[in-house]
């Protein structure tokens, strides 16, 4: 079930809401649990068994694990990670193994027939299997007790709100809170709701208008000249942004409704002055997830030096490859990974460059042009991440090396989308990047409008917005897909 | 609680405010005069055309022997001017888009006992797949019915059934924004060019019924039943070259209801003589030489089965 849907804002969400709070506390865990196994049914119902299996496998792990010692704890813990992985590599990984191995062995002139497998990828399932994964993790380092209750178990695995794209949440603070008493509180309940009105808006308004726009452009970038194809990718970058976070909004205030809080998943991330400061402030719960478990288990930064930047690779082609199984998405971490190890190798080369040009007395100035590097290299990021393959990256590209002042892209997409469509797109888009921080807090609740009137009507315009520049006609979020 | 309540009341009120203030200034400023609210989405329509003025021209106090309902197929391919030369009163309500949703809420607001002796629903499984926002965005604006309007907007169960009704509301007054050439009194829309070119087919598309539609065709069904109101499902011709599968598909589905409540269905959709191209102006739609052909076999079939009486 899509949040952007009739039947979630105004049958599935106050109807589980008004449940969970009428019921007495004992049969909450039940009511949340057969209501997020609707969710995700009204996706492909059937998938619901890989969920299941998942959860079979871990809730055991998880009991087998703590009662054992020494190797034996090891094997059950590989035990539960060659089965999460497996799921994943068969579902979503198959096929693009099969092409690719096709692609080179015919490439060498042998024939090659192994055919790619009919399926759809379950939703969610990169997500959900990581946050299953934390949980082994965690119950082996033995950070976490078990969970002897499968109920509660299968709920911390599939607690809807976050169940299909994130936060990916770790057992230390989700599950814990399941077993917490909550009770109707007005305030947590508004700044809720105002999370998820924010959430909304930068999906409907911002994202979705930027879709239509980014769509036109590369479905077929040669169509249009550097101009249109730089704009397309400027309006990616925010579309990305505002469609992901508007999700994790919704996710944070519809369990924050409930008394639940999530993992804060974003935190402004183009207002970072460094490719590393991004990763701490863009998809939280999936960096911090690679860095406890894949990176720092490397070793981190702790061993010599060529070792810390064969982490760092390993660690964002990993993180690429957990996005798509495409090797633009490959391309796209491994791009991130290269940025990071530049950015170690030239650091006493920037300390010298600050100190002759005078940046190192001017911070503030340092940092807008730091955060300004950092948005565009971010940018170059994106066209990999958007682009179908190599070839369409490529011609985007190249493209921008033609722009020559003529405004003819800009005119033919204008023409093709409709002026108007055009023109309140790019100024939501400019209204959005001048106010996300103040509203990004007060969406967190971080900060409110003290006068209630103000308040009030800043809310009744939010909500206005989404529904007069809403555009309906797009559905999915694009991390569904992950 | 209460103050969760109060809260929500006051933000509903903002909301009204802040909602009707930009919906107003957006259709009141008019650049080129055309009113900017057109101009923030691709869905809401302009008052006028063909939808416009069947509605005015429709009289619910007259008496036809039959009305024509359905999506584009039904207003491009009955005409009520060869019905009337075998002596048949007629009217076409048809209207771009339409879906087995729109027609019901059409059905129930205009036609009656009384003013229509038979209802020709023209059955095309392109109107079956759809969600009908192309119909209702065209319809919201055209109908002369508040609650036919009303009902087909909420049955959508989509936002922009909303800012339709709003528009439909504050631009009640104004007059239609452009006319349609090819309207002929009666309701119907002529065009007498053909295809010109070889036209490219989809096929192997499986027919994936919308949910809605099919409960919305039951409900028109049931709609006449209840009333008293004779109705026949009619499939007009499609080219030869279309997809025969998917048809055969969208007829299965169609035999069901049929059955159930008796209701007659003459499947033309590959049973005549009509050429893809000379008879066509596009890849489903006849033009009027193919109108001309399709209604001379079509009336008498509809008489012979008793559906039309015997006119000298």
């Amino acid at each position: 079930m899509l949040f952007n849907s009739f039947d979630f804002c105004f049958i599935f969400f106050p109807l589980v809401t008004a449940l969970y709070f009428l019921l007495p506390h004992r049969f909450r865990w039940a009511m949340l649990l057969a209501a997020s196994c609707w969710f995700y049914m009204a996706f492909v119902p059937v998938y619901i068994l890989i969920l299941g299996f998942t959860i079979a496998v871990d809730y055991a792990a998880g009991i087998l694990i703590e009662r054992s010692q020494g190797s034996v704890r090891k094997r059950w813990l590989i035990a539960s990670i060659v089965a999460n992985v497996g799921v994943l590599a068969f579902f979503k990984y198959f096929n693009f193994l099969n092409q690719s191995i096709a692609a080179l062995v015919q490439g060498m002139g042998i024939a090659y027939t192994v055919p790619d497998l009919g399926i759809l990828l379950p939703i969610g399932l990169s997500f959900h299997t990581f946050q299953s994964l934390s949980y082994t993790i965690e119950v082996y380092r033995g950070h976490q007790k078990a969970e002897r209750r499968p109920g509660i178990f299968a709920l911390y695995v599939m607690f809807y709100p976050q169940l299909v794209a994130g936060p990916i949440e770790r057992p230390g603070n989700l599950l814990r809170q399941l077993n917490e008493r909550h009770v109707w509180d007005h305030a947590r309940v508004v700044h809720g709701l105002q999370q998820m009105l924010w959430g909304f808006f930068k999906k409907l308004v911002i994202a979705d208008r930027c879709a239509v726009i980014v769509d036109q452009v590369y479905g077929d970038p040669s169509a249009y000249d550097g101009l249109g194809t730089l704009l397309a990718t400027y309006l990616f970058a925010l579309q990305i942004y505002c469609d992901f976070s508007g999700y994790t909004d919704i996710a944070l205030g519809a369990a924050r409704v409930m008394g639940f809080d999530l993992m804060v998943n974003f935190r402004t991330p183009y207002r970072s002055a460094s490719i590393s400061e991004f990763w701490s402030r863009w998809h939280i719960s999936l960096s911090s997830w690679f860095r406890d478990y894949v990176y720092i288990p490397l070793g981190g930064n702790r061993v010599v030096r060529w070792r810390w930047f064969m982490n760092l690779m390993i660690v964002f082609l990993l993180s690429g490859l957990w996005h798509g199984a495409n090797w633009t998405y490959v391309a796209w971490g491994g791009l991130h990974g290269l940025y990071l190890v530049l950015a170690i190798v030239v650091a006493g080369a920037m300390v010298w460059f600050d100190g002759i040009t005078g940046l190192v007395r001017q911070p503030r100035l340092r940092r807008a042009l730091a955060i300004l590097v950092t948005l565009h290299l971010v940018v170059f990021g994106w066209v990999f991440f958007r682009a179908d393959n190599f070839a369409e990256a490529g011609e985007v590209i190249t493209s921008w090396t033609r722009i020559d002042g003529s405004m003819r892209g800009l005119i033919a997409l204008a023409r093709e989308i409709g002026a108007g469509i055009v023109a309140t797109t790019l100024a939501f888009a400019l209204v959005f990047i001048a106010l996300d921080p103040w509203a990004d807090a007060i969406a967190k609740g971080e900060r409110s409008i003290a006068w209630r009137p103000a308040r009030f009507a800043y809310f009744g315009a939010l909500l206005a917005a989404c529904l007069i520049f809403g555009n309906y006609g797009a559905a999915m979020f694009i991390y569904f897909q992950f | 609680m209460g103050r969760f309540i109060r809260d929500m009341l006051l933000l509903l009120f903002t909301f009204l405010v802040c909602y009707l203030t930009v919906m107003a200034l957006l259709c009141s400023i008019a650049p080129q005069g055309v009113p900017l609210v057109y101009r923030i989405g691709d869905y809401l329509n302009f008052k006028g055309g063909n939808s416009y003025r069947k509605f005015q021209e429709f009289k619910r106090d007259s008496v036809y022997d039959v009305v024509f309902i359905g999506s584009s197929h039904a207003f491009r391919g009955y005409y009520p001017e060869f019905f009337a030369r075998g002596g048949y009163t007629s009217f076409n309500l048809g209207s771009s888009g339409q879906s087995p949703m729109n027609s019901y809420f059409i059905l129930d607001a205009y036609l009656n006992k009384a003013n229509t002796k038979l209802v020709l629903l023209d059955v095309f499984e392109g109107a079956m797949e759809r969600d009908g926002l192309e119909s209702t965005a065209d319809l919201s604006q055209n109908i002369g019915s508040d609650r036919a309007a009303a009902g087909m907007a909420l049955a959508l169960q989509d936002p922009r059934a909303v800012n339709m009704l709003t528009l439909r509301w504050m631009r009640r007054d104004a007059p239609p924004m452009y006319a349609d050439d090819d309207y002929r009194p009666g309701g119907s829309s002529w065009r007498s060019d053909s295809v010109r070119t070889r036209l490219h087919y989809r096929k192997g598309h499986p027919f994936k019924p919308h949910e809605q539609q099919v409960r919305y065709l039951r409900k028109c069904l049931q709609w006449c039943r209840d009333h008293g109101v004779p109705l026949v499902l009619v499939n007009h011709p499609y080219p030869h070259q279309s997809d025969h599968a998917k048809h055969a598909q969208f007829n299965a589905m169609l035999r069901t209801l049929t059955e159930e409540f008796n209701v007659p269905y003459i499947d033309m959709a590959y049973d005549h003589d009509l050429d893809d191209e000379d008879h066509f102006y596009d890849h489903n739609h006849l033009n009027s030489a193919g109108v001309e052909r399709f209604n001379a076999r079509l009336i008498p079939r509809l008489v012979e089965a008793g559906h039309l009486p015997q006119r000298p």
